[in-house]
């Protein structure tokens, strides 16, 4: 048991990795670097804690608001 | 969310963005039955701006910490999308002072009947959805670049504990996923959300949902979800793997769904005709960014995306 559990706990690196055709679909599928660009602002999503940073910073407040959250969802 | 690649990825957008506002994203699903301070203000601000009554209250907005609304959009094009960002800066720099920098008091009592935040006893992992085609006897992206044809996101969350059982299981040989947590996946995160949200699976609409783990922590499984009248579905395949870390956590959760997918619901118009194929990624998230931390669409009903059937 001491063995499968240290096989266990240490199993991230010696889990085998995708094959070459899953690996080709995992790539398909993840978003590309052109479509993850949205994701280069920092989205805050506590419109509360917005507000106190907006005050501070002097800075307004932009909301994207969604039905089905912006950052999630579709 | 073609809003992603047509204007936020857009550099001058970008640019405001990060150097004269404060972006926020929120579920207006959430945000505008919420009784309590936050909901109070937002629909203050809403009340500003042209969607001022009933249901939805979509759209980007810029105002005051105060709630002076000074910009409103809902166009999905970047020049657009500028134009009302600049009008509102402009109204901003005009503004006194203290109407810039109000005090903000604390938020009050939360209305817990609709807020989600992500709780510390859960772990996150990202859940991607696209469209495929064979091409070439293989399964890619379709090449152009539009609503429907980009990947979307949703984050499936698993309780610390549900991953102790997980651990237990692994390390008693592997078997059948917990119930609960392989419905979960089924109903609420097997699901096309690439042309908007997609409603979940009901219980009787999982006709087969299989998934198991050895004890080297490899997945594979498998599943037939249709609707009532057979108009909707998906089946496929499923195949990953996990690992644990040296406090009983998840350190690695990647699956890789294929299936093929047929049908349509209210806000997902558009599929594709017949069955055609539908991939997915799963995949563990530290959820050290605010985006990794969106609830999952489906815990509207908590108690439900908990104790899924």
């Amino acid at each position: 048991m001491k063995s499968l559990l240290a096989f266990i706990l240490g199993a991230g690196s010696l889990l085998g990795q995708w094959n070459a055709r899953d690996q080709a679909l995992v790539e398909e599928i993840l978003p590309t670097k052109e479509e993850s660009k949205w994701l280069e602002i920092d989205w805050r999503i506590d419109l509360w804690q917005a507000r106190k940073e907006s005050a501070k910073s002097g800075k307004p407040i932009y909301l994207w608001e969604m039905d089905g959250h912006p950052l999630g969802c579709v | 969310m073609i809003d992603r690649l047509l204007v936020f990825s857009n550099p001058e957008v970008q640019k405001l963005l990060k150097e004269d506002f404060i972006p926020v994203a929120a579920d207006d699903w959430y945000q505008r039955r919420r009784k309590d301070a936050e909901g109070e203000f937002f629909r203050k601000v809403a009340d500003q701006g042209p969607r001022s009554s009933g249901g939805t209250r979509q759209g980007h907005y810029v105002f005051t910490p105060g709630g002076t609304l000074l910009g409103y959009n809902n166009n999905r094009g970047a020049d657009r999308r500028l134009k009302m960002m600049r009008e509102s800066l402009k109204k901003w720099e005009e503004l006194p002072k203290e109407a810039r920098s109000v005090a903000v008091g604390e938020r009050g009592k939360i209305d817990e009947r609709y807020v989600r935040a992500l709780p510390d006893n859960v772990q996150v992992i990202k859940v991607y959805t696209r469209v495929l085609e064979k091409r070439s006897d293989q399964l890619v992206a379709l090449p152009e670049k539009k609503m429907g044809t980009l990947t979307a996101v949703d984050h499936l969350w698993f309780k610390k504990d549900e991953v102790k059982d997980l651990l237990e299981l692994v390390k008693k040989g592997g078997g059948e996923f917990p119930k609960e947590l392989s419905r979960r996946i089924a109903r609420f995160h097997l699901l096309d959300n690439t042309r908007g949200e997609s409603l979940s699976w009901r219980k009787e609409e999982i006709h087969k949902m299989k998934l198991e783990v050895s004890s080297e922590g490899l997945l594979v499984g498998g599943f037939s979800i249709k609707s009532g009248d057979e108009k909707m579905g998906y089946e496929g395949e499923i195949r990953g793997k996990l690992s644990f870390g040296r406090d009983g956590g998840l350190s690695i959760f990647e699956c890789l769904v294929i299936g093929e997918h047929w049908g349509e619901g209210p806000w997902t118009r558009g599929a594709r005709p017949g069955r055609s194929p539908l991939g997915q990624v799963f995949k563990l998230s530290p959820a050290t960014s605010g985006h990794d931390q969106i609830p999952p669409q489906s815990i509207r009903s908590s108690s439900a995306y908990w104790a899924a059937e």
